[in-house]
């Protein structure tokens, strides 16, 4: 009997231990996610998934598709995602949504020969890869990283517990609430880029055929069938970058290979980017992502395409057409700010902010003698203050506060703090990080309450009277919001 | 394959599992299938090393139990002469060669220039030589009987646990219990996955903590003030106990699991307060092989019995230092050791007196604490030759320490920069504590395994917690660390 009471004992011991370890190793788990919107949006909501690399991020509008074609779209990206992360996120997307139809960017066919070498490639994905869920599909991809990557890893490095175990030294109360199962994204997995960079058109032409790297075919092969076996439309398209010529060649095969599979192909890079009329000065944010203006000519595009092959979309069969108009309400106000955060004048500049409540700037000041246009903004704002000189500010059309030294001020409409520093490093706190940082004595950060996130910081430069413009990109808007 | 590694957390339940699974009869084959494997995930090849060192020292004992029967002594000296040269040849070639070319170079001002043997030294390949060497003195001395069964010899040098950092064990302690084959105890898995526990503590959360930052102090050390590299030596001392220490406490532990008691390989032996008693806590399965098999034939054969004992201990710290490994560093950290035990031993008498003389009381406590202040500061000093990587490295240091030592620059800001963040220290300091605590008891003879398994069954299993919970969240491991290896298995 004794005997028995051990075993038993030490079975229920071994038991709870490992239940304890799996609860600590969910705990400490970094939960942020690409996939918030695919997860958090109600099952069956969702009619199409677009899946690729950041290219999807910057270059795919989904809001525009809800408005043009009625069809409910979401981004499912990762960071140089290779085709068999895309693989395994086609299957979470099918797991968690029923979407009808795929678009899948090309890009991470490119593997090995693109601008992104493989291994940095590795890296980024492994640090990506958690943005699945704990399940099948999360094992498969570490098993299958682990056994294609070029730049292998043990597989130790991907299990929770050897990668975050070290977030003791972080914890916050988020690491326990947050879920991004009830983290909507009315960009819908879209990031948001104003900031154009002027870049040189690739002129590469090839009638030449390049054979991808072998697991590449291989996860492509597996994703035309995991649509045919699940009944998923598949589309292919080529989201526009600085591709080379290796990347033509590659294009050219999957060509190909879509007419091969009679898969539709909207490649917009090489000839085809002409019918987008792309403008290469003015479109792109780097040399690898569209910034606005591109992604909504990409994604035009793309809409009128879907428009002849999928006329009977409706928004009222929706059931979540009511949230999805909000969502798209909301883009328009992304539309919105792209004025004031063109605006060249700092005088209308303060002008706009006071003439809209969703806005607050917070600006510091501290030596620049821009006395007349800032003092006369206070004094719309309601502050009466004649020497401008050294102050900090909130400025919002409904409530204005500021201060000559110090202020402490409330994180935008969320928990957290705004700081200001005066000084050799004038500078703007965010919850105790520097707000981008741009070299001036005037400075200040704008924030939309509609959107939910700060948007730029900008500076005034007295001897040249340009007002310049820092955006908060989506990369890092997580840090303050 | 890394005691802490996952694949050691898969693969040692499944052993263990299958083990006491299998029928008693072919328990030994399987668990020398699974050592060999264990060993092979290093470098598969090099277990044709163990094959040959298994194979000699098997055919040797063989031999000479062989000419024992016939009345042929003197063959017997030349089978274990035989057995002893081609162990040592290939731990020469492999581990010494390269050192012994450069020295040659060196020497004759690269007149003679031999050329270098490149392969990777093999993983633990000193402590399975000395073992067998052990085995093979063992049979000529007549303490054990050659072993007839291949398999059971075999096991015998390659049970994993101990396989590749010790403890080196005695023929007459392990082979037995191979040969008897062990029985599943409850008793015996609890003591050994406690011991693992504490070992893994030992590793994780102290050793590779204490690790970056003696790492990064030594790796600079010429801009370091001294008081970094002071306490980045004494910090190597607790790191390399707690690495090796763990080691051995997992190999134990392990082995008790299946129902093996191996030796007992660290015994507190910072709390000693003689270097006779500290090397009689430290790495107790080596300075007892050298005791056995080096320093007692020596006395034994010479008739001047104190020059023979002072000479003896000279050879065993002399080739204690070679063990260690082939660098000078080594060899001056031994002879070391000599200088103080022979020292210690010299003036054991005129140290009575003057303590008589001066009436001072070598009872009290305070007595008994300076003299274990003195040995640990003597053993941080000879760490400081075998941490750095060259000697011109351990002179830098020491004159470094000598030139520039400002204690007050411990207290300064800058000390967080050194590799443990202000978290990580604190942790460090929480650990060593428990680590101090630990090993006080121990040294007063107190039970710490019977005081935790009395507990109520609630305080037990919350210990028991405590101890996964902490080694697992605190532990330095995963890819936000680079994974250290355990120092040891270099040797």
């Amino acid at each position: 009997m004794e005997k028995y009471k051990k075993i038993i004992g030490s079975l229920l011991f071994a038991v709870i231990t490992l239940a304890m370890l799996y609860g600590t190793a969910n705990l400490l788990r970094d939960r942020e996610t690409t996939l918030a919107d695919l997860y958090s949006e109600e099952k069956g909501s969702i009619d199409m998934v677009i899946v690729g690399s950041s290219h999807v991020n910057n270059g795919i509008i989904p809001n525009i598709f809800w408005e043009e074609n009625g069809i409910s779209a979401t981004n499912a990206y990762s960071w140089a995602q290779p085709t068999w992360t895309a693989y395994y996120y086609i299957r979470e997307a099918l797991r968690v949504q029923d979407p009808d139809i795929v678009i899948l960017d090309l890009y991470g066919m490119t593997y090995g020969n693109s601008y992104i070498m493989p291994e940095e490639i590795d890296r980024i994905n492994y640090e990506n890869s958690f943005n699945i869920d704990m399940n099948l599909n999360f094992l498969g991809l570490i098993h299958t990283s682990e056994k294609v990557g070029l730049d292998l890893r043990s597989y130790e490095d991907f299990l929770n517990l050897p990668r975050y175990h070290t977030r003791w030294k972080d914890l916050d109360l988020k690491m326990l609430t947050y879920d991004p199962h009830n983290d909507r994204d009315f960009l819908k997995g879209y990031g948001l880029s104003y900031q154009a960079a002027a870049q040189q058109q690739p002129d590469y032409q090839s009638d030449e055929r390049m054979v991808p790297y072998e697991f590449c075919v291989e996860y492509l092969d597996k994703i035309v069938a995991l649509c045919e076996k699940k009944d998923v439309d598949l589309i292919f398209t080529m989201i526009p970058y600085l591709y080379n010529e290796a990347e033509v060649k590659i294009d050219n095969w999957l060509e190909d290979y879509a007419r091969q599979h009679e898969i539709p192909y909207l490649s917009y890079i090489g000839e085809e980017a002409q019918e987008l009329d792309l403008d290469y000065q003015t479109d792109f944010r780097d040399n690898g992502h569209l910034n606005l203006y591109g992604a909504q000519k990409v994604t035009m595009n793309l809409s009128a395409f879907l428009k002849e092959r999928y006329p009977d979309y409706r928004k009222e069969d929706n059931p979540c057409a009511a949230l999805l108009d909000e969502d798209y309400l909301k883009y328009q106000r992304v539309l919105q700010a792209n004025k004031i955060m063109a605006e060249s004048d700092l005088g209308q500049y303060l002008d706009q902010v006071l003439a809209d409540s969703g806005y607050t700037l917070y600006l510091i000041n501290d030596g620049s003698a821009l006395t007349d246009q800032l003092a006369q903004a206070l004094e719309r704002a309601g502050i009466g203050q004649e020497d401008c000189t050294r102050l900090c500010a909130r400025l919002n059309a409904s409530s204005s506060t500021f201060g000559q030294t110090s202020m402490e001020a409330e994180l935008f409409d969320r928990a957290g703090s705004v700081q200001f520093t005066f000084g050799d490093n004038v500078q703007i706190l965010l919850n105790d990080y520097p707000a981008i940082s741009i070299d001036s004595n005037f400075k200040a950060v704008l924030y939309d309450a509609i959107l939910g996130r700060p948007l730029e910081t900008i500076a005034y430069d007295e001897s040249s009277g340009t007002l310049s413009h820092k955006e908060f990109s989506t990369d890092i808007i997580g840090l303050f919001q | 394959m890394l005691f802490n590694s996952v694949d050691f957390i898969l693969f040692f339940p499944v052993v263990t599992i299958l083990f006491f699974l299998l029928p008693k009869r072919v328990r030994n084959l399987f668990l020398l299938a699974a050592s060999l494997y264990f060993y092979m995930c290093w470098k598969a090849k090099y277990i044709l090393l163990i094959g040959f060192s298994i194979l000699v020292t098997y055919l040797a004992a063989l031999l000479m139990a062989f000419f024992e029967k016939k009345g042929k002594n003197k063959l017997r000296g030349w089978v274990l002469a035989g057995a002893i040269l081609s162990n040592l040849a290939v731990l020469f070639f492999f581990k010494y060669y390269n050192f012994f070319v450069e020295n040659l170079a060196a020497l004759s001002q690269n007149r003679l220039l031999l050329p270098l043997f490149n392969y990777a030294l093999p993983v633990g390949i000193s402590f399975y030589t000395f073992q067998a060497l052990g085995y093979a003195i063992d049979v000529y001395r007549k303490d054990i009987a050659a072993e007839k069964n291949l398999i059971t010899y075999a096991l015998f040098i390659s049970f994993y646990p101990q396989l590749v950092a010790g403890p080196i064990e005695r023929s007459t302690n392990l082979m037995p219990q191979i040969k008897q084959g062990t029985h599943f105890s409850f008793e015996n898995m609890r003591a050994g996955l406690l011991l693992m526990g504490w070992g893994m503590f030992q590793k994780l959360v102290i050793a590779d903590r204490l690790a970056l930052f003696v790492d990064t102090v030594y790796q600079d050390y010429a801009q370091m003030d001294g008081a970094y590299l002071i306490l980045a030596t004494i910090l190597f001392a607790l790191q390399i106990y707690c690495d090796f220490g763990s080691y051995s406490n997992i190999a134990r532990g392990a082995a008790q699991v299946m129902g093996y008691r191996l030796m007992v390989n660290f015994n507190v032996p910072y709390f000693s307060k003689s270097f006779a008693e500290y090397w009689s806590r430290w790495h107790i399965s080596l300075s007892t092989w050298f005791q056995d098999y080096i320093f007692e034939p020596v006395v034994w054969r010479m008739k001047n019995k104190k020059v023979a004992a002072y000479l003896a201990v000279l050879l065993v710290f002399f080739v204690s230092g070679f063990w260690h490994g082939a660098s000078w560093t080594y060899v001056i950290w031994g002879l070391l050791h000599a200088f103080f035990r022979v020292s210690e031993m010299a003036l054991r008498h005129p140290k009575k007196k003057l303590y008589k003389k001066l009436k001072i009381n070598t009872k009290s406590s305070l007595f008994g604490a300076l003299q274990t202040i003195w040995v640990f500061l003597c053993v941080c000093f000879t760490f400081v030759f075998f941490r750095a990587d060259s000697v011109g490295q351990a002179f830098g240091i020491l004159r470094r320490i000598g030139s520039s030592t400002h204690f007050g620059a411990l207290f300064s800001a800058d000390f967080f920069r050194y590799g443990l963040d202000e978290k990580d220290f604190t942790v460090a300091v929480i650990a060593l504590v428990v680590l101090v605590a630990a090993d006080w008891l121990v040294y007063k003879k107190k039970d710490i395994y019977h005081w935790v398994v009395t507990k109520p069954l609630a305080a037990r299993w919350v210990l028991y917690w405590v101890l996964i919970f902490s080694s697992v969240i605190f532990g330095v491991y995963g890819p936000s660390y680079d994974a250290a290896p355990f120092i040891y298995f270099q040797f």
